[in-house]
């Protein structure tokens, strides 16, 4: 009896230890992450408390950081390690986990930390090469004494910031998610860099491309999916001379335009693009007399934040800007002589060739008649709570197979039985690009940074404080033949190989044009004069134009300006469409709620504003009728061809007033323009109703839409859900439920710069932290703050309420 | 509940020089092990000692700065309210010292540290205290 009891009593003890002290499915080491003292309650504000002074590392000099009331650290040091050192371990001190978790996600190994449900997601980042390419990149970095420098001296201080900590100190995700933070190393910022490449540069729509065209043929693909869009408006504006022949370089094959049929194919819905604007005005237009600069990246918006904002000062140079945790330095910002910020080039970087497998044995594939060996390596997967997984890729000279031709493809996007050739995987050290842009003085050593950058192809804008702007398209840019790249290629056809790269004299670029500003907002880079063809991964034009007719009429500008323009509404394409498509209704047909509708589409001057109905009515009618134009021809049994993007459709019904594409042929009669407006009027407000209930102020845009900011990790309730944005992804403002501007910045050039900036998050990642979102309402709202630019670590400004002193260890 | 208030100080003291959780085992399991006279006795003092302290603590969290930590963790666990995740807290810390004091307790017995003469006579205290 008293040895049952004892064995009933210890054995429940046992299984509250286990229970509680280990992470069972979603649930959190309760009895760790409880506990009052060192569990998440330990993450509340009390966290936020900053040390007045420091002792870490081996610093040469004391290094000063002076805290503004934003938490933005201004770091002032004598040498450029203890300043990349103190930069590691201060955005440790507010964004070690992020950093940590990226560098997990980016080398394909957040199995290792949620167990088995995201072995398909870290397959794919592996196959892809993300971690070998990484250890090219590393091996570059550290072959550049500059990047070498800042790279090691940032880990270090990343990882004097590490052994500070205990479980009570340690962010709280480590606690939800139950692990400890491993050292940061030059290699897990080189995954980050590549990280970037895969998130700019990585989509890409060939498989879906190949298999429309064969079923639709050339013909109509060239009326559906034109290589160049109907409407441009180009980065270089048109009618700039090219002083130079691309044709010697092009690629003279007849297959160049790649193969006609798909074989096995996932089906894929192509995403509407979102990116980001900048541009630059000249002195002539500004009220300053010197150039203005105005960037607004835009990305997928998490919490924390995917930029932390830092200012770096040394003797020689002084940088402010945001960076992302992990790289060394400033990605966008300015100094006191320059400014620049980037949008996505969407160059062609990435090219899917189909193998030619010799037998179902596939070790060993066709190349120009001849058959080589198919190269095999085993990666291991570990999987927390489970067995590893040991996957085999193989790999052919023009990049890894990442699905055997037996596979089902994880990411439809990704054809199958083919491989991946992409600019990523060459060596390249675009860090250097930024610090030597931290250091720049003048236009001359802005672009020749540059030429270090390779992938992803980025719209480099930047000012300078002589009164010079530019805009480069730059990067990597293969040699092609009009249209190459964009359907699957022959793998056995060496003539469809990428040779030859488009020189950087002869990238795309602007420099002080006669009209007084350059811009870019991720649209082509040039007109079809251009002598090169870079691909079709470009947004439409309307946002790119949209900046420039409002820049073409404005002189004497001040920043405010500039900023109120980063929150420009309108939309360009609705501008041209609902004038030419409302007409077409009889407003003498229509019902109670339809007449509503229409009422308030008539009198809509095209803002997409948080308040108003309209835009979500013309949103909703613009998928309607595209679906009435186009879905009897790209819907085949249950297949789903790629579809026309909405510039396209634009163009068909501005320009057509009769087209076969108006009639649907799944119907007897055949239907006209008219009648195609009609029914997606209709059926427009038929499925608003059914989403939103009865027409009111559930159907505003701000309600309907929503942009929400979920956690980086997708834990539930470390977000920030529905916020009633304006904008949307074809206006400057370009927002949509999950993507928007992550960071909106505008700089006066001068003697003393002055900028405003704000990124949707706040400086700190702790969830528990007043500091976590502090600026996502004020973001909401369009708002922006003035950014400190200090010129010395002895000021007294009334925005800096702390200050830190950063001695080596004794 | 001299009892109670010993294991709650022993555990202040462990728990603010170290982040181990586990003491709310340790503690009063050792404690119910030297002192227990009965099993209800054990599970009590171990429950009682655990659960306040860990009430008191939390509590003092929620009120001051752990308010926005507390709220993102209940809407994380889907409870709606942080008031629960306080009782959860409060739960597992009182069943966690009661079971680990009771397995204390058994332990002095299978020892025969405690007969069952002290068992009953435990017992017989509980009557009394009754």
């Amino acid at each position: 009896m008293r040895v049952l009891q004892f064995l009933i009593f210890g054995l429940c003890t046992l299984l509250l230890f286990v229970f509680l002290n280990h992470r069972v499915g979603q649930i959190p080491p309760l009895g760790k992450f409880l506990n009052p003292f060192s569990g998440f309650w330990a993450n509340n504000r009390s966290m936020d408390s900053l040390p007045v002074t420091l002792h870490a590392g081996k610093l040469s000099v004391d290094v000063t950081i002076l805290w503004d009331d934003r938490r933005v650290p201004h770091i002032f040091a004598q040498y450029a390690e203890d300043l990349y050192f103190a930069q590691g371990y201060v955005t440790a001190l507010d964004r070690l986990w992020q950093m940590d978790f990226q560098s997990y996600a980016a080398a394909g190994r957040i199995s290792e930390l949620v167990g088995e449900t995201t072995v398909d997601f870290d397959r794919l980042r592996r196959r892809i090469g993300m971690i070998s390419s990484a250890r090219i990149a590393e091996q570059e970095i550290l072959n550049h004494p500059e990047t070498r420098v800042a790279a090691q001296a940032y880990a270090a201080g990343v990882n004097a910031y590490i052994q500070t900590l205990r479980y009570k100190t340690l962010p709280l995700e480590f606690k939800i998610l139950d692990y400890w933070p491993e050292d940061w190393t030059v290699f897990k910022s080189a995954l980050l860099l590549k990280s970037f490449a895969h998130t700019l540069s990585f989509r890409n729509s060939e498989a879906i491309q190949t298999r429309t065209r064969e079923i639709l043929g050339d013909s109509l693909m060239n009326i559906l999916h034109p290589f160049y869009p109907p409407y441009m408006e180009p980065i270089v504006p048109p009618g700039t001379p090219w002083n130079f022949s691309g044709s010697a370089h092009r690629v003279e094959t007849a297959n160049a335009l790649g193969l006609s049929h798909a074989g096995s194919y996932n089906e894929a819905e192509e995403l509407e693009g979102i990116g980001s604007n900048n541009w630059a005005i000249a002195g002539s237009r500004s009220a300053t007399g010197l150039p203005i600069l105005a960037s607004d990246p835009h990305l997928s918006l998490t919490l924390p934040s995917i930029w932390y904002e830092v200012q770096l000062v040394l003797p020689e140079t002084n940088v402010y800007g945001i960076t992302s945790p992990g790289a060394a330095g400033v990605l966008f910002g300015f100094n006191q002589h320059i400014a620049w910020g980037l949008t996505n080039g969407g160059s062609d970087a990435v090219d899917y060739y189909r193998i030619t497998f010799r037998d179902e044995s596939l070790t060993e594939y066709e190349v120009d008649g001849q058959w080589l060996p198919v190269t095999r390596r085993v990666d291991t997967i570990r999987v927390r709570g489970g067995d590893a997984i040991l996957d085999t890729v193989m790999i052919t000279h023009h990049g890894p197979v990442v699905y055997s031709p037996s596979e089902k493809a994880a990411d439809v996007q990704i054809p199958i039985g083919a491989a991946l050739r992409w600019t990523a995987h060459d060596a390249s050290n675009e860090w250097l690009t930024f610090l030597k842009l931290n250091a720049a003085s003048n236009m001359d050593e802005a672009i020749g940074a540059l030429a270090y950058y390779d992938c992803p192809v980025q719209n480099f804008v930047m000012a300078d404080a002589n009164g010079e702007i530019a805009v480069v398209h730059n990067g990597k840019l293969p040699v092609r033949a009009v249209g190459q790249g964009r359907f699957l290629s022959d793998g056995a056809d060496p003539k469809t190989e990428w040779k030859t790269w488009v020189p950087r004299p002869h990238l795309p670029q602007v420099r002080n044009p006669r009209r007084g500003f350059v811009s870019s907002a991720n649209q082509n880079a040039t007109d079809r004069s251009y002598p090169y063809y870079l691909g079709d991964g470009y947004a439409s034009f309307d946002r790119g134009a949209r900046i420039n007719e409002r820049l073409e009429k404005m002189s004497n500008v001040h920043a405010e300006e500039m900023l109120r323009l980063q929150n420009d509404n309108v939309s360009i394409h609705a501008r041209m469409l609902l004038p030419v498509i409302l007409p077409l209704i009889s407003s003498d047909t229509l019902s109670d709620l339809e007449r509503k509708c229409y009422e308030e589409l008539v009198t809509w001057e095209y803002e997409y504003r948080s308040d108003l109905i309209a835009p979500t009515l013309c949103e909703t009618w613009i998928v309607e009728l595209s679906d009435a134009v186009w879905l009897d021809d790209i819907k085949r049994g249950d297949e789903m061809l790629a579809r026309p993007r909405r510039d396209v459709t634009l163009w068909l019904i501005l320009s057509q007033k009769s087209s076969p594409f108006y009639d649907n042929r799944n119907t007897e009669t055949t239907e006209t323009l008219k009648d195609i407006v009609a029914q997606s009027f209709k059926s427009m407000c038929r499925k608003l109703e059914e989403r939103h209930g009865a027409f009111g102020s559930q159907w505003s845009w701000g309600r309907s839409r929503g942009t929400s900011l979920g956690h980086l990790a997708r834990i539930p309730g470390l977000g920030r859900y529905k916020l009633p944005t304006n904008g949307n992804f074809n206006t400057i403002n370009a927002m949509s439920g999950t993507f928007g501007p992550s960071w909106r910045m505008v700089v006066e050039l001068g003697q003393s710069p002055r900028a405003w900036g704000i990124y949707p998050g706040g400086q700190s990642g702790n969830p528990g932290s007043r500091e976590y979102d502090a600026f996502v309402n004020d973001w909401v709202e369009g708002k922006t703050y003035e950014l400190l630019f200090l010129s010395s670590p002895d000021i007294q400004h009334i925005r800096i309420p702390f200050t830190t002193i950063m001695k080596g260890n004794p | 509940m001299i009892d109670v208030l010993i294991i709650i100080v022993i555990l202040f003291i462990l728990h603010t020089i170290t982040d181990f959780w586990w003491w709310i085992i340790i503690v009063p399991l050792v404690y119910a092990f030297a002192r227990a006279k009965s099993r209800g006795e054990a599970f009590r003092m171990g429950s009682l000692g655990a659960g306040i302290l860990w009430l008191i603590v939390g509590l003092y969290q929620m009120l001051t700065a752990a308010d926005l930590v507390a709220m993102r963790v209940s809407e994380m666990m889907g409870l709606g309210t942080p008031w629960i995740v306080l009782l959860i807290t409060v739960v597992v810390a009182a069943l966690t010292g009661g079971f680990a004091a009771s397995t204390g307790f058994h332990i002095a017995v299978g020892f025969r540290i405690r007969t069952f003469n002290t068992l009953r006579k435990g017992k017989d205290d509980d009557a009394h205290a009754r």
